[in-house]
């Protein structure tokens, strides 16, 4: 049975540092894949305290606003947990079920950017780990969620170039 | 609450679960309960092309299942998710879903389509332990519907020159000259073991002719495949081959 991360540990795996080589963008970019409607790129990461990382990153090719980029904790027995996805604006809804199964207000909303989080009441309720989700106006592109993603989840880049995360909005 | 008022609050909270939303040009997001495991819903869309309505997912259903890593190009997965849309209608297009919709018949559609999306993420349950199993299954299935019981020996060994049982023939098929030995080849591994077991039956100075059916042979690696090829006999890509195995059997026994 897979193990329950606590709330602790996975705020701690956030912070650990993981360090980005300088041309990270490009290592990041997602290429088409064969047979499928989107685009792809997955990059393995060590963190400073010695935790393997994966990072995630789906593309939607019809609709450029439905993408994912997860960043992934590999534990040492090789089981994989999400620790946080930001999503898109897949053209659908999403449900907060633990929420909703108590009747609070707001479980789902419709059609809007939004960050999976994981956290330990989902994973003790046998629901997903990434399952509770919220709207964020954080991004508006994949551009930007990648930016983002890449400025809040303890990353740092080689060469140390801070100026790289500074930037707002879409680079184009 | 009698029953006409039961099924009138019935009707109406089923209904307000299903939403449509016009979004671009002749495009509506169709907003449903049905979800993956995660809390995202299924992405549903209608659009009009040209004179004819489709329900589309716009390729999400795949992306999504791709977050896991689930491979739907292969083997069992494959062959389910091709079944499943051959049921419902519904065509794969470079990894799109699509299901035209005839005569404005937008509940039947829409229906089936649900229908389609919720069997294929379905298919993440599949552990490779129960896709195995599955390729086995429908392998001794395959061999029972054609060999008559008298004829055929599951997991046989040579009972003279292996008593410890280590090289197992996952079907031999007696009652002619040459025995035929047949192999369910699933995985590297499974074709090495199937290429020593071959060649230790040659040593011993036994008789007969080789079958081996892969769950997917591109899927073995090419040099493996090669060592196998030059022992084994006659060889099938996958059990999507049915008719030419029945034949070659029916030649055969």
């Amino acid at each position: 049975m897979t193990r329950i991360l606590t709330d602790e540990e996975i705020a701690e795996l956030f912070q650990e540092p993981k360090q980005l080589t300088r041309n990270w963008e490009t290592r990041l970019r997602p290429h088409p894949k064969s047979n499928f409607k989107f685009t792809q790129r997955d990059c393995e990461i060590e963190g400073k305290n010695g935790h393997m990382f994966r990072i995630i990153i789906r593309h939607n090719m019809i609709n450029p606003l439905d993408f994912s980029i997860i960043l992934i904790f590999r534990d040492e027995d090789g089981t994989e947990f999400n620790l946080c996805r930001y999503n898109g604006k897949h053209p659908s809804q999403h449900t907060n079920k633990l929420e909703k199964s108590k009747g609070l207000p707001d479980s789902s909303f419709r059609n809007a950017f939004h960050i999976h989080m994981a956290t330990q009441r989902y994973q003790e309720e046998g629901l997903n780990i990434d399952g509770y989700a919220e709207v964020t106006n954080e991004y508006s592109s994949f551009d930007t969620a990648l930016r983002t993603f890449v400025r809040t989840n303890g990353f740092s880049v080689s060469g140390d170039e801070p100026s790289l995360f500074d930037v707002q909005g879409d680079p184009k | 609450m009698n029953a006409a008022e039961l099924q009138k609050e019935f009707k109406r909270k089923v209904c307000e679960e299903i939403y449509v939303e016009l979004e671009g040009l002749a495009r509506f997001v169709v907003y449903t309960p049905f979800m993956f495991d995660d809390g995202d819903h299924f992405v549903i869309i209608l659009k009009r092309l040209a004179n004819r309505w489709i329900f589309t997912d716009e390729g999400h259903t795949f992306m999504h299942m791709s977050y896991s890593e689930i491979d739907v190009s292969h083997g069992t997965r494959k062959s389910i998710i091709d079944q499943t849309l051959l049921n419902f209608n519904v065509v794969n297009e470079s990894g799109e879903f699509c299901l035209e919709v005839p005569n404005e018949a937008f509940g039947d559609g829409l229906f089936s389509f649900v229908q389609a999306l919720v069997k294929i993420s379905d298919i993440a349950y599949l552990t490779r332990e129960r896709v195995k199993s599955t390729f086995f299954e429908d392998f001794r299935l395959l061999l029972e519907s054609r060999i008559p019981d008298e004829r055929r020996v599951f997991d046989y060994t040579d009972p003279d020159n292996d008593p410890r049982r280590i090289y197992t023939v996952d079907c031999k098929v007696k009652g002619m000259k040459q025995p035929l030995f047949i192999f369910g080849v699933n995985n590297d591994a499974k074709c090495r073991d199937a290429t020593i077991t071959v060649l230790q039956f040659e040593k011993w100075g036994r008789d007969f002719r080789s079958l081996s059916i892969f769950e997917d042979l591109t899927q073995i690696n090419s040099k493996v495949l090669a060592r196998f090829t030059d022992v084994v006999g006659k060889q099938f890509s996958s059990l999507g081959a049915k008719d030419r195995i029945y034949k070659y059997l029916e030649e055969t026994l």
